[in-house]
């Protein structure tokens, strides 16, 4: 619905904090809801005019005082309005309910239940866990993953079902650690499904971290990693002292924890590849300072090989001169990434597909049918199937959405 | 102070992208590193077997043709994965051929066996937890059997050290082909 601004409007922006990013750069935004702009420091006086009760007019006139220069403030307004940051002051309610039912329930945790997981005493927990990891894997080589561990029972099915709902929970603990580290520092986030490249994901969307000073952005962004870190190690020391012939545990116990050592691995190992805008990603745009790192790479080389839309290249006039400074070098990690995902498909990802895909349909056509063993092809098909078309299924979505 | 804090995390970020995206090259050039030439058919341990082929069975219980030893030690096998560790319930014949063809060691006690003499076969699978598979085999007289692809070694007793070293020499030798200058020492 479009918002008629005037010069009388009064704006409603409780809950939106004006942040000085760098000189002339200021962050506008809502933590609540995750909506947040960049402006320059006549933009962050008039928000604070506006936030303090001014009319439009008002303001601007308060403005053009300070600083002798005229302004566009209904115009202004109107984009705050347009951008999610501010409601005209008629009608809070409404869109207070709205931005509530985004959010996932975990992420509305009361923040004094959560901020003791993310004190200095807990993440020197969370690094003691992956340095004691590391050295476990140093000292015993066997404990390291490998492929094999996926096979925690000989039926390939029920092991792929385990394996699966096992790290789909974990996704979610991993995941749930964002929505709780933002909660302790007063941010509600959204969870969704999405891809990376040829990979799906589900993602924890804290972007109203990004009106908070980037000192109180790493936990929250760092949270998922470390709760992984905990889980490989209570997956790792019972196995360790289990091959040192300290404890007795069920073989079976045994296998189970080498498929959760494998999956958490994996998962930290995906965390690393900044370039898929994974946590790591999230780290190093908010320790270089920039804004929008990535789109800004992704678009300075979609330019060298085609035509960029006028939006697209709008986005390029108007980037920050840092995340174009940082994008020169970005970039080769961009497009060394691209160049491995491809690699890893055509090497990893369409062979074990193959041989599936062949097993499966074996299965089917020589197993009598309705046999267990053709449940087994049949089930073990739509698992390949899910694994294989789903990012394609998301990138249909995105586009559709895009569209709209 | 704080942009050279950001290009030292860039650094960091990106060295870590790229040692997750090379360690597979990495894995592949370690691995080439520690393969050691396989040692000469005298001093590999057990009695080589002829081969029985190594198709894939349609589906786990497909009919095949017997084996012609117990355990068996190559021929047609099931498409499901044993993977090394301690079984307490026997493998099926055709899941042990399967295991065989990863390059991993069987080693198998006769019912009957003291839950004494388990626990110390059973310690050898903790020894080797990437390499040997402990279970009971019901048709098996008395003692113990070893089995690697085309490599059978009964022993009426256990003998620590002749485990040890079939393990520790016959296991890697095959891993769906005869690897670092391996042969099955029967052709030559």
């Amino acid at each position: 619905m479009t918002q008629v601004i005037d010069a009388d409007s009064r704006l409603d922006l409780a809950g939106v904090i004006v942040r000085r990013e760098a000189d002339d750069e200021y962050v506008v935004g809502d933590p609540a809801t995750g909506d947040f702009i960049v402006v320059p420091e006549a933009g962050a006086r008039l928000v604070e005019l506006l936030a303090a009760g001014s009319s439009v007019a008002a303001a601007a006139a308060e403005l053009e005082r300070e600083t002798g220069e005229a302004i566009d403030a209904a115009d202004f307004a109107a984009a705050l309005v347009e951008a999610g940051i501010a409601r005209p002051a008629a009608d809070p309610a409404a869109t207070a309910v709205r931005d509530e039912a985004r959010h996932w329930a975990v992420s509305r945790i009361p923040s004094w239940l959560v901020r003791p997981f993310f004190g200095p005493v807990a993440w020197a927990a969370y690094v003691a866990c992956l340095v004691a990891t590391l050295v476990m894997f140093g000292l015993e080589p066997s404990l390291r993953p490998t492929y094999e561990d996926t096979f925690v029972f000989p039926d390939i099915v029920l092991s792929l079902l385990v394996t699966n709902v096992v790290v789909i929970l974990l996704t979610f603990l991993h995941e749930a650690w964002h929505a709780f580290a933002g909660a302790a520092v007063g941010i509600p986030s959204r969870l969704r499904l999405e891809r990376r490249g040829i990979f799906p994901v589900l993602e924890t969307d804290l972007s109203g971290l990004w009106a908070l000073p980037p000192a109180k952005r790493y936990g929250p962004f760092l949270a998922g990693m470390a709760i992984d870190s905990v889980v490989l190690f209570l997956a790792v020391a019972p196995r360790y002292a289990w091959s040192r012939g300290w404890i007795d545990l069920s073989p079976m116990l045994i296998r189970i924890l080498a498929m959760v050592v494998l999956s958490q691995v994996a998962k930290l190992a995906f965390q690393t590849l900044a370039y898929l805008r994974t946590d790591m990603y999230l780290v190093m745009s908010t320790a270089t300072g920039c804004g929008n790192l990535h789109q800004v790479t992704r678009l300075s080389l979609k330019r060298l090989v085609r035509r960029l839309k006028p939006e697209e290249q709008t986005v390029l006039d108007t980037a920050a001169a840092r995340d174009l400074r940082v994008a020169r070098w970005y970039r080769l990690l961009y497009v060394a990434g691209l160049i491995w995902m491809v690699w890893f498909a055509i090497h990893f990802i369409v062979p074990s597909a193959k041989v599936t895909f062949g097993w499966a349909f074996g299965v089917i056509a020589q197993a009598p049918v309705l046999s267990l063993y053709w449940w087994e092809g049949l089930i073990l098909l739509a698992f390949t199937s899910l694994n294989v078309f789903l990012p394609v299924g998301v990138a249909i979505r995105n586009r559709r959405r895009a569209a709209r | 102070m704080r942009q050279r804090a950001g290009l030292l995390v860039g650094i960091l970020v990106t060295t870590l992208s790229v040692i997750t995206m090379s360690s597979f090259a990495f894995g592949v050039l370690l691995g080439q590193f520690t393969d050691r030439e396989a040692l000469p058919c005298n001093e590999v341990p057990g009695t080589p077997q002829p081969f029985e082929g190594n198709r894939h069975l349609a589906y786990s219980n497909a009919p095949h043709d017997p084996y012609r030893t117990d355990p068996p030690t190559s021929g047609p096998h099931s498409p499901r994965v044993v993977i090394p560790g301690i079984y307490r319930s026997p493998i099926p014949p055709e899941l042990q051929v399967h295991i065989l063809e990863h390059g991993h060691v069987l080693l198998q006690y006769a019912p009957g066996t003291s839950p004494a003499d388990i626990d110390r076969l059973e310690r050898v699978g903790r020894r080797h937890p990437r390499d040997v598979v402990v279970a009971p085999h019901p048709t098996l007289s008395t003692g113990i059997a070893l089995t690697a692809w085309q490599r059978l070694q009964k022993s009426p007793t256990i003998d620590a050290d002749a485990i040890e070293s079939f393990v520790t020499k016959v296991a890697g030798r095959y891993d769906h082909q005869w690897r670092n200058g391996a042969t099955d020492c029967l052709t030559s």
